[in-house]
């Protein structure tokens, strides 16, 4: 999803990443929390996530609209400042909410 | 008066027992935090998970039946016991199994007679004791501890949950220890199979307009085993907090009792190495005179 102007602006306005206003090309991020029961997996900023959905791989990207989503087994790619990291998932779920992504996972299997 | 070489021997032999009981006790105490940091690490998924479950089924327009949630008349039972693989933890283990007897005996007697009612045990003793007392006992996942994570868990839940939806138990329920703190342990008897529907709570009732992918219906047929699964999850990891509880507990008295004994020990100790100087003065005194009477 582009970043439109008024997006922009908004955020501008509520204080959101102040970097943003100099450089408005820079990607404004997620947070992003892969838990599986035993441990926290993966939790910080992203600011692109691919996940094995059920019906079809999809992405996620900064304002996506309120999502629940069951997941396959595969791999969740996760970009970030730093770089790509992989997640091999077997099965979960994950909600998208005001910027904040949350994936429930039963085991990951690689990362 | 015992002889001091008997006592001395006895002294030693406490002794070290004492250093047993209390290396025991500190590795009890590093094994329970470390079974607390579990609980609280298990602890977001598991709330994530039925808040998720609460908004997808606010969602759903039909309450979804699921083949988990089918009460049938109980013909076949299973009981899952959640013990530990060691013992020396006091009544930790015989607690759960008088606990799974108890409720055998009053719910599930006619069962019981016909021979249908079956046990698995997750932990050794468990299944020792109700091997005992005469179960036929499924010991396919019996040393859970050794190696504690949600995969070894799941699949004994997997297990359950599978018998369950083909017909081979008609309830199943969970006996295990609930921790409280560290002296206190609580038995727990729960129904894990067929689900007891506990109405939503209230005002959680989504005020966001999700995107369900598939769809509300899927989602719940998948949330609902993964929190079954959490449920037996939960249990054990509780159970496995409440173990190493336990165990500190009883060695800390078994130090405790150790040292005592010591004490005892030493007091007689004492006495009979005074009584035997006496002896001794008493025996050179009387020699002495005998010879200056002379």
């Amino acid at each position: 999803m582009g970043l439109r102007i008024s997006d922009w602006l908004t955020r501008a306005y509520s204080g959101v990443g102040q970097s943003e206003i100099r450089n408005p090309k820079s990607k404004i991020v997620m947070q992003l929390d892969i838990i599986t029961p035993d441990r926290k997996v993966f939790s910080g900023e992203a600011s692109s996530v691919t996940f094995p959905g059920s019906e079809g791989q999809f992405q996620v990207l900064n304002d996506h609209a309120p999502l629940v989503s069951t997941l396959a087994r595969g791999p969740v790619t996760v970009v970030t400042a730093t770089g790509q990291q992989m997640f091999t998932v077997d099965g979960g779920v994950v909600e998208v909410l005001r910027n904040k992504v949350l994936v429930l996972a039963e085991a990951v299997l690689a990362a | 008066m015992a002889n001091l070489k008997e006592v001395r021997n006895r002294i030693v032999s406490v002794n070290s027992t004492q250093q047993i009981t209390k290396a025991m006790k500190m590795v009890a105490a590093a094994k329970l935090r470390r079974a607390q940091d579990a609980i609280t690490q298990m602890r977001p998924y598991a709330q994530k998970l039925s808040e998720m479950l609460g908004t997808v089924s606010a969602g759903a327009e039909s309450a979804t039946d699921s083949p988990y949630k089918q009460a049938r008349p109980v013909q076949n039972v299973l009981m899952i016991l959640v013990t530990s693989d060691r013992g020396l933890c006091g009544a930790f283990n015989t607690n759960v199994a008088k606990a799974a007897v108890a409720r055998i005996n009053e719910q599930y007697a006619d069962q019981a007679r016909r021979g249908t009612v079956q046990v698995m045990a997750i932990g050794k003793k468990g299944a020792e004791a109700m091997a005992r007392r005469g179960f036929t006992v499924n010991t396919n996942h019996v040393n859970t501890f050794g190696n504690l994570s949600f995969s070894t868990v799941r699949e004994a839940a997997e297990e359950a949950m599978d018998g369950f939806v083909k017909g081979q138990y008609d309830v199943v329920e969970v006996v295990y220890n609930e921790f409280r703190n560290v002296a206190t342990q609580i038995i727990r008897v729960e129904q894990m199979l067929p689900i007891v529907s506990t109405p939503a709570p209230a005002g959680v009732t989504a005020n966001v307009n999700y995107i369900f992918e598939p769809g509300e219906e899927e989602i719940v047929t998948e949330l609902i085993p993964k929190t079954l699964k959490i449920q037996l999850y939960k249990a054990v990891l509780e159970s496995n907090a409440s173990e190493h509880g336990a165990r500190m507990t009883a060695m800390d008295k078994a130090t405790d009792n150790a040292g005592e004994l010591l004490k005892e020990l030493k007091l007689i100790y004492n006495r009979t190495r005074q009584a035997a100087i006496t002896k001794e003065i008493l025996e050179i005194v009387g020699g002495a005179e005998a010879l200056s009477s002379n």
